[in-house]
């Protein structure tokens, strides 16, 4: 390392982040007289030198020179810097290279308190390491994904796994796939959304994507007075007075795509009763889900309800 | 010993959906129990309650007669195999089975122990070097069963541990849980939405529908006396056929009117739909496939008889599916595979009339 640092003979000044095993071993702007460079495993600590004029060039070429020996760069630092967008192009590359595909989600963990635990069981779930962070009372992980593979059944397994191996209960909030690492900040400002609209509207869903709460973000940003506008021009009726049966009759048969056979057999009863009880629904609320505009009326006036 | 008791339960969640209504059960020690029921009816969160993996928002849990509603999950001496489950990919099938343990620090001689004394009951014994990916998927099953088992717990919750499997692979599997069962000899609590799975594994089976017990009884009794018409549909494939009815009573008999066809009602039904008052009034009809016989091949001779036209054949190996209609309404018929009737033939069908159900139009409780 000294070899290769003692091309860099003149005097220079600038500011370094150094990390070895995921510690910040170096950071801060360093001046110094001296003309040697060091570097000094046992003590963790690096002396570079460069005139002001110089430094960022400097700096760039030596992070490149200093790449290959950096084996240590800690993934979960770079995730850090990405977060907020404080990770230039060069740190945005160390993190491609750390990770298996080229496409991600940003995966969020939270419901318990022992995320040090569920960590551990996570980094031995997946195939390869991968950046993870403790945010406030979450686990952030950045995921690399083959997304023609069933990625999302696999990140169900893994959180069921956690469940059934900690005894915690945990809830998984996934953001959508990018490819662009520059993305990492909205992405994070995307899964933290997911995360906060499944746990106000429904708070049983413990694996939640942006798939299933985009219904839910529309609605949460309406004025109070709009939703109750909006809910009027949907449905004639309370949708209050609809027995729980009706409602998860309702769920299912939008759930198997408006399919009668499909939605008699999934709710184990014989097709007459579903076609009595989608009769029942029409007169309740002068909606015929049988009908794709009015079942898209009523999904929404459901969704709308949780609010 | 592991009794479970369930008192007056109910999860209501904070935007007010309630999920289960005022569940009550007892579990015997030892005992299989099944909660079965379509998606959506509380069966899993009914499970997550004992497993304390959801609040219970009123109501007592108790197991050996100790309220469990606040001791932690692992306090509670239960283990538990999900549907979904994941194999640590780089650990062997012993070092997956052994991983929980190595977690809470128990002593190597006893994870050992543990580990082979589960090999050895799930026939994992020569396979315990190998990694997750060198695995069968009945195999990998076992292994996410074994580290349920190393636990050794008091009780077993499995939620739809089968649902992942090839339909093949899942009546194997099927008939190894119940093996294990009889040399575990644990209470065994199994969520599925799968009624052939209840029917089969079930010492008692416990039908669920909107969050409430609908009736929990031997498979059995489920089958042959259902409380009401969803337990009469849910139970038995293909489902129960249900026809609407009209009830005369003339010369002293009663009997059932439906599309141009006339069943007289056997004695014990007769006097249960006088004493409710259903004369002259409309009723639903059950009857099962299986007791509609194809008169070309019926061993024995009924009184009524049903003149139908073929719309659907099925032959399903032993036996043919006949589809038709009734007044509306669908019905199917399991017959003979001999049987000459094909799609758009006019068959004769016996109806045997002792094995009709009779239930009430608006309540669907059966009339009893």
């Amino acid at each position: 390392m000294n070899e290769l640092l003692k091309s860099y003979e003149q005097h220079y000044q600038f500011q370094l982040r150094l990390t070895i095993d995921g510690q910040s071993v170096f950071c801060g702007f360093k001046e110094t007289a001296a003309s040697e460079l060091a570097f000094d495993r046992d003590e963790e600590h690096v002396l570079l030198e460069c005139t002001q004029k110089d430094a960022k060039r400097t700096l760039e070429s030596i992070k490149i020179a200093l790449m290959p020996f950096l084996v240590s760069v800690s993934e979960n630092e770079l995730f850090e810097l990405a977060l907020y967008s404080k990770a230039d192009e060069h740190e945005l590359g160390l993190l491609k290279n750390k990770m298996a595909e080229n496409q991600y989600v940003l995966v969020m963990m939270s419901g318990t308190k022992e995320l040090d635990a569920v960590k551990e069981i996570f980094s031995q779930l997946i195939e390869h390491e991968l950046p993870m962070i403790m945010k406030q009372n979450n686990l952030l992980v950045l995921m690399d994904i083959d997304a023609k593979s069933d990625w999302i059944r696999k990140l169900e397994a893994i959180r069921s796994t956690m469940e059934t191996e900690l005894y915690v209960s945990l809830r998984m909030s996934v953001s959508s796939v990018f490819e662009d690492l520059n993305e990492i900040k909205d992405r994070f400002e995307e899964v933290k959304q997911v995360q906060q609209l499944i746990e106000k509207y429904d708070p049983a869903c413990l694996m939640a994507e942006p798939s299933n709460t985009w219904m839910l973000e529309m609605i949460d940003s309406l004025s109070e007075k709009k939703s109750q506008k909006m809910m009027d021009s949907l449905v004639h009726g309370d949708l209050k007075l609809l027995e729980d049966e009706l409602i998860l009759t309702a769920v299912s048969f939008m759930e198997n795509n408006l399919s009668i056979s499909a939605t008699a057999r999934a709710l184990y009863v014989h097709r007459n009763t579903l076609i009595y009880r989608l009769d029942k629904i029409y007169q309740r609320t002068g909606l015929d889900i049988r009908k794709f505009e009015d079942a898209l009326k009523l999904r929404l006036a459901m969704t709308m309800m949780k609010k | 010993m592991a009794t479970i008791q369930l008192k007056n339960v109910f999860k209501k969640y904070e935007n007010g959906f309630e999920a289960v209504k005022d569940f009550n059960l007892e579990i015997a020690d030892k005992e299989f129990i099944i909660f079965v029921g379509p998606s959506g009816c509380g069966k899993s969160t009914t499970l997550r309650m004992i497993a304390g993996l959801e609040d219970i928002t009123s109501g007592d849990l108790l197991i050996d007669g100790v309220r469990m509603n606040d001791v932690e999950p692992k306090d509670r001496d239960i283990a538990m195999v999900f549907q979904n489950y994941a194999l640590y990919p780089h650990m062997t099938v012993a070092e997956n089975m052994a991983f929980a343990l190595k977690l809470k620090k128990t002593p190597k001689e006893e994870i050992k122990a543990k580990v082979d004394e589960a090999a050895r009951i799930l026939n994992l014994e020569t396979l315990l070097d190998r990694k997750p990916a060198q695995l069968s998927g009945g195999q990998r099953q076992r292994v996410a069963m074994g580290r349920a088992i190393v636990r050794n717990p008091k009780v077993f919750l499995m939620d739809e541990p089968l649902s992942n499997l090839d339909a093949k692979l899942r009546v194997q599997m099927r008939t190894e849980i119940s093996k294990l069962h009889q040399r575990l000899g644990n209470t065994i609590i199994y969520v599925t939405h799968d009624q052939t799975e209840a029917m089969t594994l079930g010492t008692r089976i416990v039908v669920m529908k909107d969050g409430i017990i609908q009736q929990c009884d031997t498979p059995k009794n489920l089958y042959n006396h259902p409380d009401n018409m969803f337990v009469a549909g849910f139970i038995g494939s293909p489902q129960m056929n249900f026809v609407e009815c009209e009830v005369h009573e003339t010369a002293g008999e009663v009997v059932l009117k439906y599309s141009g066809n006339t069943l007289k009602v056997p004695a014990d039904r007769a006097a249960a739909l006088k004493k409710g008052g259903y004369i002259n009034k409309k009723v639903i009809m059950g009857i099962r496939p299986e007791n509609i016989h194809d008169k070309e091949h019926s061993l024995k001779e009924y009184a009524d008889v049903l003149k139908v036209n073929v719309s659907v054949y099925e032959l399903v190996g032993s036996e043919v599916y006949l589809y038709f209609e009734v007044g509306g309404a669908n019905m199917i018929a399991r017959v003979n595979p001999n049987t000459s009737a094909r799609v758009g033939s006019d068959v004769e069908l016996y109806v045997d009339a002792e094995a009709i159900h009779l239930f009430d139009r608006d309540t669907e409780k059966v009339i009893r």
